[in-house]
Order: C-alpha cells, then sequence, then structure tokens
C-alpha cells in the first residue's frame, strides 16, 4: 500500500515537478532533527517536546498527499500526553518506519531528480 | 531508526499535471506568510506567486511584522511560532495596520482556537494541510476585502474633510429667522426638506443643520442626483454585489451606508428618476437598504435631508415626482428666499460674504464704496448667494484699493448675456454680422470696437470680457489702428 496518494500530491503542488522536488529536499534535510528532538523527548519524559514536533511532522507529511500517514502521526501527537514512555517508543518506531517509505517512494517518484548526497 | 541522508536535486521528473481549473481571481495582491515551516513557505510561496501575488515570507513573527506595511493586502499567519503566537500578530496588526486582512493556517484544528482568531478579527482560519485552490479563494476574498475597506475608509476621510460651513450672519430678519429655524430642526432627527432656487445656499444649510444636530460625529454625505448616470444612480446610493452588472469587479457599499451614524444629502432631488423613486421611498420608511444584486437587506441609521430647486409639487402635477415621496420628504420644510427679495439685508451679506472672502484670501479687510453698494442692490441676482460671492471674489482680484467701485464690479449673469449674444448673433449689436468674407483681423477690430462700445469704453472691461490681458488690449487697439 503505498504511502503518497498521487491524487493529493497533485492536488496539493498543482503537478509542479520542481516544487515536488524542492519540498522533498526540505523534508529530507530537516527530518533528522526533528526525529531525533522526538526521540530525546520520549526517553527524557518531555511530553511538550514529543507534542510539538509530531505536530510538524503531521504538517510536512501532509504535503506529499501521505493522508494515512498524516491520520497516524495525530494519533501520536494526541498520544504524546497521555500515554508512557514505551508506548510513545512504539508509536516512534511505526511512524517513521512509515516516514521511511515515504522517503523511499519520493526517490522513486523523483528518480532522475534526486540521487543521495555521497556524504 | 534509520539514518536519513540528505538528497539533492540534478534534473527533474515531470509528475501529472493537475488538471484543476485556476479560480477565478479578482485582483493581485502584497502578501506575507509567516510560519516556521519552510516547507509551509515554500508551498504558499509556488502557490500565491504562480496566481500573480507578490509574496514575502518570514519564519519568525518578529521579521513576519518587519515585513507588513500599509501596501501588505493579506497577512498568513501560524499560531504557533518560535518568538510570537498567532494571536499576538493577530493582535498587534488590529491595532496598528487594521485594513490588513489575516488569515490564520495552522497545524492546529481545535475548534477553540478557530473561535478565538475569527473573534480576534481574523479574515479565515484554515488548517494544514490546505487545498491550495481553495486557499487562493480565501485569498482573492481577502484582497477583495482589503480593497473595500480602503475605499470605505477613503471615503469616510473625504466626506468627514468637510468644507467650513459658511457661517450666516444672524442679525438680519430673514437671516435671523432662518438661523432659528436651522437650530430647531438640527435639534430633531427627521427628515428635511430644503428648498429655494439655485444659488440660495441649500447645501451649506443642510451641512449646517448636521454640524449642529447630535450626528456631528458621523460622516455627511452629499449625493447630487443630477450628476450622477442615469445607469449608476441605484448602485451609487445603494451599492452593489459582486457580479451584478458589467462592471462591478467587487462589491461595493452605497452611500447611504457610508453615511451610517450621519447625515445623508441628496442634492437636486427633483431629477430622481421616476422608476428610482419607489426604492428611495422604501428606504425612507424602513430605513434599509439592499444593494444590487444583493437578496437581503441591511438597515442603516441615517437622517436624510432632500434639497431641490425644482417646485416639487408642480413636479408631482406633471406625474414626474411620485406624490407619496414628496409628502414623506416634507416632514420638516425650510424654504431658502431668493437674494432678490432680501435688498433690506443686502449691504450686510454683501459685506459678511467680502469678509470671508478677504480672510480666506490672507487680504486685509476691503469695504464695497457707496456707489458699488448702489450698484450690488440695483441688481436682481438670479444667481442669488453664489452669483454674490463669485461677483465680489473678482471683485476683490481687480481692485487696486482697500474699497471696490463700482467698475470693479462685473455681474455673472452680464457676461452670460455677452457670451450668448457673442454666441448667437455676432461680436456686435448690430444684427446681420457677417463672419464670412472678412478676414480674421477684420472681425478681431470689430469684436473689440463693439465691446468697447458696449462697456462705455473701459478697456480693462473690455479685455476681461474678451479673455486677454489689459496690455494686451492696448496692443490690438495699436496695432489694428481703434480710436475710441
Amino acid at each position: 500500500m503505498p504511502i503518497i496518494d498521487q491524487n493529493e500530491l497533485n492536488k496539493m503542488t498543482a503537478g509542479d515537478s520542481d516544487l515536488v522536488a524542492d519540498l522533498a529536499i526540505m523534508f529530507v534535510k530537516q527530518l533528522p532533527e526533528l526525529e531525533a528532538r522526538i526521540r530525546i523527548g520520549i526517553e527524557n519524559g518531555e511530553t511538550a517536546e514529543v507534542e510539538s514536533g509530531a505536530h510538524q511532522l503531521k504538517s510536512r507529511v501532509s504535503y506529499f498527499g501521505a493522508t494515512e500517514l498524516r491520520q497516524r502521526v495525530a494519533e501520536f501527537e494526541l498520544a504524546a500526553g497521555n500515554e508512557t514512555p514505551d508506548a510513545l517508543g512504539k508509536y516512534h518506531n511505526e511512524v517513521f518506519a512509515e516516514v521511511d517509505q515515504l522517503i523511499e517512494e519520493l526517490r522513486n517518484l523523483t528518480q532522475l531528480a534526486l540521487e543521495m548526497d555521497a556524504d | 531508526m534509520p539514518t536519513h541522508a540528505p538528497i539533492k536535486k540534478t534534473a527533474l521528473a515531470k509528475t501529472p499535471q493537475s488538471n484543476s481549473a485556476e479560480p477565478a481571481r479578482t485582483d493581485v495582491g502584497n502578501i506575507v506568510a509567516i510560519d516556521d515551516d519552510p516547507m509551509t513557505l515554500r508551498l504558499l510561496a509556488a502557490h500565491l506567486g504562480k496566481a500573480g501575488h507578490k509574496v514575502q515570507t518570514a519564519e519568525t513573527g518578529t521579521a513576519g511584522l518587519e515585513l507588513i506595511d500599509d501596501s501588505t493586502s493579506v497577512a498568513v499567519v501560524d499560531l504557533k511560532l518560535p518568538d510570537l503566537s498567532g494571536f499576538q500578530i493577530l493582535q498587534h496588526l488590529k491595532e496598528h495596520q487594521p485594513t490588513v486582512q489575516v488569515i490564520v493556517l495552522t497545524g492546529s484544528d481545535e475548534v477553540s482556537d478557530a473561535v478565538e482568531a475569527m473573534r480576534a478579527g481574523a479574515f479565515q482560519f484554515v488548517t494544514k494541510p490546505f487545498d491550495p485552490q481553495e486557499f487562493l479563494v480565501y485569498i482573492d476574498k481577502a484582497i477583495s476585502t482589503r480593497e473595500i475597506a480602503d475605499e470605505n475608509r477613503n471615503l469616510k476621510q473625504s466626506y468627514s474633510q468637510s468644507v467650513p460651513v459658511r457661517e450666516m450672519n444672524s442679525s438680519g430678519d430673514i437671516q435671523g429667522r432662518l438661523m432659528q429655524q436651522v437650530e430647531q430642526v438640527a435639534s430633531l432627527d427627521s427628515t428635511v426638506f430644503i428648498g429655494g432656487e439655485t444659488g440660495t445656499g441649500k447645501s451649506t444649510i443642510a451641512r449646517m443643520i448636521h454640524q449642529r444636530s447630535a450626528r456631528s460625529n458621523g460622516p455627511f454625505v452629499t449625493v447630487n442626483c443630477a450628476s450622477l448616470p442615469r445607469d449608476l444612480i441605484q448602485s451609487e446610493l445603494f451599492g452593489h454585489t459582486k457580479g451584478s452588472f458589467t462592471g462591478a469587479v467587487a462589491d461595493r457599499i452605497g452611500h447611504a451606508e457610508v453615511a451610517e451614524g450621519g447625515t445623508l444629502f441628496l442634492d437636486e432631488i427633483g431629477d430622481l428618476p421616476l422608476d428610482l423613486q419607489p426604492k428611495l421611498l422604501t428606504f425612507l420608511q424602513d430605513r434599509t437598504v439592499r444593494r444590487l444584486g444583493a437578496t437581503e437587506s441591511t438597515t442603516v441609521d441615517v437622517r436624510l435631508i432632500a434639497a431641490t430647486h425644482h417646485d416639487l409639487a408642480e413636479l408631482c402635477r406633471q406625474g414626474t415626482f411620485r406624490q407619496d415621496l414628496y409628502f414623506r420628504l416634507l416632514v420638516l420644510n425650510l424654504e431658502l428666499p431668493a437674494l432678490r427679495h432680501r435688498t433690506a439685508e443686502l449691504q450686510q451679506i454683501s459685506e459678511n460674504v467680502l469678509r470671508g472672502i478677504c480672510e480666506r484670501q490672507n487680504l486685509l479687510g476691503k469695504s464695497i464704496s457707496p456707489r458699488a453698494m448702489d450698484l450690488l442692490k440695483s441688481h436682481s441676482w438670479p444667481g442669488n448667494i453664489r452669483e454674490l460671492e463669485n461677483v465680489l471674489e473678482r471683485a476683490v482680484a481687480f481692485s487696486k484699493s482697500d474699497e471696490i467701485a463700482p467698475e470693479n464690479l462685473l455681474f455673472s449673469s452680464a457676461v452670460l448675456d455677452q457670451r450668448s449674444n457673442r454666441d448667437t448673433e455676432a461680436p456686435s449689436s448690430q444684427s446681420g454680422y457677417q463672419l464670412a468674407g472678412k478676414t480674421l483681423e477684420q472681425i478681431e477690430r470689430d469684436a473689440i470696437i463693439q465691446t468697447l462700445k458696449m462697456l462705455d469704453g473701459n478697456k480693462a472691461k473690455t479685455a476681461r470680457t474678451l479673455g486677454i490681458s489689459e496690455k494686451s488690449i492696448y496692443n490690438k487697439m495699436k496695432r489694428l489702428k481703434i480710436e475710441l
């Protein structure tokens, strides 16, 4: 089941491939910092950080038409203030596994446009 | 957790083009987008820029506020920012840039946030992910609202910058009674009808009533029914909605709504087309207006003053003015007397008018010689006070001493008669003057000779009448060998 809903992506970007590529670059560039912020937040019990990080991730994945993933991140955001660190860790792993899939789909989608950085 | 290596762009793969059509748009605007997420800013800049808008972006509230100025149409603001909250930005803009329309764009889908934003004056509350086509429609609407707000502000400013009321001296009998009536009428809130010949000061009296009334802090809005194009009167008076007729590119409120809280002065109401009179009657009865093309009416709080130089009763008899509207207008009636019926007060009125002219022009006080005053008293004043003001203003301009002499007085009606004679007959008093076959020099010579004769040889008056300088008349007389 693909993460990216192509129709939603086209609607969001008006079929502008330059725009899709730019957004993909920005998303991947900012992702390590965002992931670290959420992970450390869970480890330290800083639920506000987890909630805020999940909130940002929710917006960003939505721009690629990742409707199901957005819903999952929204649940993660909601759980941040209510669940135990273990449960949040589980949410984290599941969400970021899907984020990896999203990135892979973005690479496939823009394979003529993008390549991995050598370093 | 896997590591996410950065990727870089080397070439482009084309993705399928969207089939969605561009929404109908009104105008381009200056837009400032404030969001701490660069992806959101990139998306906004792409869509708004493609639609022709000028877009500036900022990742913090402080930086965003620095970008906003009077030229900004719309601010797109995120609620959660690193330094300021979206609500703080909204509050700041409502206080300092109230015409800038604010669209809140946020990841929060909390109803309470939406309610608070709208209460704080946001134009629209949009949650992420936003639909770009829908978002452009919001932007267009916000720009239209901004333009209407500007237009209304400008209209109200222009109306509030009223020309100073020409204070009328109240010591004379007729004038004293008139001023007493003005004070009484001003203290009430009923419709006023002002009758009187052209130039008797109807609009001045209307403004005085407004400025002495409890509505004096509100706008005074004048609509001249005779000067508005027939097709636009309804739209000008009551407004229109976008698309209600060709050229109605945006919603626009009418003068009746602009006058909210103040006074609406309908000048030359006798010239209002018969088919529009029922709409005015409805307005007078219900104090409601319905914009052209709108389905709902709006209640307005205005006082109506109407005036005309026509005999409205006679117009009713002729069938060109509705009797029910006539009676609805004649609640409080002021009839302004013609100047020719006020000869006993003419000296006092003339001196007051002269004083006002000298004050406006920063001149030392001038007086009117007894002979000049006799001349003023003997004139019939068909143009009433307006004509008297013009005659005295010309006299002030041409008199070289502190006293206005008879030769300084050039009556407008005399000029009109002279021009009329020139236009319809000939440049002379003799009938049958033939232009054809004469040289231009001969015609010029005849014109000067006949005008000099008509004005008893007064070269200065002749020059003014012919529209040339005094120096020119001497030069032309010399060149054309004219001796009188």
